[in-house]
């Protein structure tokens, strides 16, 4: 019979913070006004734009007025701003009374994880259809989930098609785990990237071009560090050892 | 490798048996719907409520922010509990509160009845200061900010649902 050895564990929470990306599609007024926010530009390296649209002569709210370009296609508004179709829509742009549900996303362990040992990550993200007014018109649009981009925290990134599943085995690897090297407190931040179709009522779905992302909440993981230590017999009530 | 895996387990269990109960799981949250009449000044009223409260906290150097709730989403709460702990972890505190220069309502979501509301709002932050943990005052590091507002229906009033900056600020010097 194999000796069965058992292990006390002695679990340090170590207070210092892992650098955080300063990358941040979301902020809070008090983070935005604190300078601790940094403004716009996507995860992945786009930068989607799907609110402020200056082509439709309106600024935000496309509601009359001029605004500065800092580069014109086909005489319509471009650069940080993406071009934008009136009569029809072409483009996740111009969906501009619509966008994805937020995503979120849970952890396993939830919330605390030790160093050296993966992490589990789950996206929930489904495909979702809604329904609102687009250019003048009801319609439906579908939102399809296509991507999902994880920050870790810990400078560790991940890009993924896969939503990830529960652990059928704690603490195995599986396709969107992270193994975090360090103790610490680490920030994860979820970005994920939709495609879009639209129909308007008895239509079929139209395909539009580009994509759309949205943030999930961030989820706060405690990473702690464990050291082993060998005792006796196995760990029950009162053995000297056991914590 | 599984045994140590095991052993840890159960070492941070404290070696009993008793189920510990797991941390909620992050739940989205389902969308409510309230009446479209009056929604948009329901919702720049909105707006304004967590303008304040959010100074107020942040005028406390993110004590009690707890009270950024009633004007949140519980969605959106995590976000804001985490700004103000960033500023509490500063040492830092608000001085001043920013003042609307422009309000818009850019997109409303659904027909007969509303489920989210879109706006963007300038704020002047000239005359808001940053005290910081050394008594010393800067000034804020952006003069006007521009940002896109989602506000949805949470127990039957409108709440604050998500914050993005936006760098067009040019929008904001249109009367």
């Amino acid at each position: 019979m194999v000796r069965r050895i058992v292990t006390a564990v002695a679990v340090a929470l170590v207070i210092a913070t892992p650098a955080v990306p300063a990358t941040a599609l979301s902020c809070t007024m008090t983070e935005i006004i604190a300078g601790i926010c940094s403004v716009g530009g996507g995860t992945d390296g786009t930068d989607v734009n799907l609110w402020i649209d200056g082509s439709t002569g309106g600024g935000p709210s496309g509601g009359g007025g001029q605004i500065d370009c800092d580069e014109t296609a086909e005489g319509r508004c471009a650069g940080v701003s993406p071009p934008k179709t009136v009569n029809k829509p072409e483009s996740v742009h111009d969906l501009e009374s619509f966008r994805p549900r937020r995503p979120s996303q849970i952890s396993e362990p939830a919330g605390w994880t030790i160093a050296g040992l993966p992490s589990n990550f789950v996206t929930r993200a489904r495909t979702h259809i809604l329904s609102g007014e687009l250019a003048g018109h009801s319609a439906d649009v579908r939102f399809i989930p296509v991507r999902y981009r994880r920050t870790f925290g810990d400078g560790g990134t991940q890009s993924t098609t896969v939503r990830g599943a529960r652990w059928s085995t704690a603490w195995s690897a599986t396709s969107t785990s992270h193994v975090y090297e360090r103790p610490g407190i680490a920030r994860v931040r979820l970005v994920v990237t939709y495609v879009a179709d639209y129909r308007y009522s008895g239509l079929d779905w139209v395909r539009l071009g580009g994509t759309v992302t949205r943030t999930a909440p961030d989820l706060t993981i405690r990473v702690f560090a464990a050291d082993t230590v060998l005792v006796a017999r196995p760990c029950v009530v009162d053995v000297i050892g056991c914590p | 490798m599984r045994l140590f895996v095991i052993v840890l387990l159960l070492a941070l269990v404290g070696c009993a048996s008793a189920e510990r109960a797991p941390a909620p799981d992050p739940v989205a949250s389902a969308d409510e719907a309230i009446e479209r009449d009056g929604v948009e000044q329901l919702a720049i009223d909105a707006v304004g409520d967590y303008f304040a409260v959010s100074a107020e906290i942040a005028g406390d150097g993110g004590e009690a922010p707890e009270r950024i709730a009633q004007v949140v989403t519980s969605n959106w709460l995590t976000q804001e509990l985490t700004g103000f702990t960033a500023l509490r972890a500063l040492g830092s505190s608000q001085a001043g509160v920013p003042e609307v220069t422009k309000i818009e309502v850019s997109a409303i979501r659904g027909i007969a009845v509303v489920t989210e509301v879109v706006l963007h709002a300038c704020t002047s932050l000239d005359g808001v200061t940053i005290r910081t943990a050394d008594g010393d005052e800067t000034d804020v590091p952006i003069g006007t900010s521009l940002v896109t507002i989602y506000v949805v229906p949470e127990d039957g009033v409108l709440k604050v649902d998500g914050v993005e900056p936006r760098t067009e600020l040019s929008w904001c010097a249109e009367s």
